[in-house]
């Protein structure tokens, strides 16, 4: 399978996904990610709730058993993983090309 | 206060609730079908919320995620529906987030979503305006001259709405391609999952289908009565 037609992925998408590494509700995803970007990134909840519905679309999250059953909890899937490992090898190419130029 | 306002477009249908908000009205409640709108004077000095629009099929059961997702980053609904996929949301607090999307590319999906739908509309409208042509025809063979008017007529609005959503839908996709390439942002490519459409198109089928069924029973109810 080509995944690389879905990279480079947005901000926003990375650092949901790797806020999901751990499962969590939606709103805690949104606080997660600004957490993890130290604030930089905040993500509104529109932005956010299509986020959720695009992933679980392209099953690189999913919905998994909560206690309550009208907050849907999420969490990476190992395709999305992929994603996530595929894309990180991509930054790091980029950061060492930069250092590479003494950047 | 009542406003009636008609809008083709997300961003000057915002630009307007953000100069009521300004002036300090305050938005209470929609009708986007008879495009009305309740606004309440606020104090003066007192906070005066936002209103934004997301436009999204929510299915019932994702409605209290969905409406947890707004409210903790400030905003609450002011118009759902679960047969429309308009939703109107204000901003609970001086606290809110200043927007309920933070990037450009969930704007443009939210305006493609709607730019979509209008083309599979009038994809179904057109079938409807062929559909009535058979009645038409049948009408004008048995010489019924009620009938050829009413359908003959309902034809063409249903053309003239065909051709309008086709139009429109047409502009919202390419409207949001200008708004790309001029902030030069990247594009979101992860949109795949998008259920909106799906959803939407599989609601107007099933009024479709009842309002066919309708039609039939009132034909023949109509029918029995009059011999």
């Amino acid at each position: 399978m080509n995944r690389s037609k879905y990279l480079p992925l947005t901000e926003t998408t990375f650092y949901i996904l790797v806020a999901l590494l751990e499962p969590g509700h939606g709103y805690y995803i949104m606080q997660k990610v600004e957490e993890l970007s130290g604030g930089d990134v905040r993500v509104a909840a529109g932005t956010m709730y299509g986020a959720i519905e695009n992933l679980l679309g392209l099953k690189w999250i999913k919905a998994v058993p909560g206690e309550d059953k009208r907050r849907k909890v999420y969490q990476i899937t190992e395709t999305g993983k992929e994603v996530l490992k595929e894309e990180s090898k991509r930054l790091k190419k980029l950061v060492d090309v930069a250092g590479k130029h003494s950047l | 206060m009542k406003r009636f306002k008609a809008f083709f477009d997300f961003e000057k249908e915002e630009a307007w609730l953000d100069e009521m908000s300004e002036k300090g009205y305050r938005l209470d409640s929609v009708n986007p079908w008879l495009c009305i709108y309740t606004f309440t004077k606020v104090e003066e000095g007192e906070f005066c919320p936002k209103s934004r629009i997301d436009f999204r099929m929510v299915p019932g059961k994702d409605k209290v995620e969905y409406k947890e997702c707004f409210r903790g980053s400030g905003w609450e609904l002011v118009y759902s529906s679960n047969n429309a996929a308009q939703q109107y949301f204000r901003q609970i607090s001086p606290a809110a987030s200043d927007d309920i999307f933070s990037d450009k590319s969930s704007v443009v999906q939210r305006n493609k979503r709607l730019g979509r739908l209008m083309l599979v509309s009038s994809i179904i409208f057109s079938i409807i305006a062929m559909m009535q042509f058979v009645c038409l025809t049948d009408a004008i063979r048995n010489t019924d001259s009620f009938w050829t008017v009413f359908f003959t007529a309902f034809g063409i609005c249903l053309a003239g709405v065909a051709v309008v959503t086709l139009v429109a839908g047409n502009r919202f996709l390419s409207k949001d391609m200008k708004g790309l390439d001029a902030v030069v942002e990247q594009e979101d490519n992860t949109s795949a999952g998008d259920k909106t459409v799906r959803r939407m198109v599989g609601r107007m089928v099933v009024w479709l289908i009842i309002s066919v069924a309708a039609g039939f029973a009132v034909g023949s109810i109509v029918s029995l009565v009059t011999g």
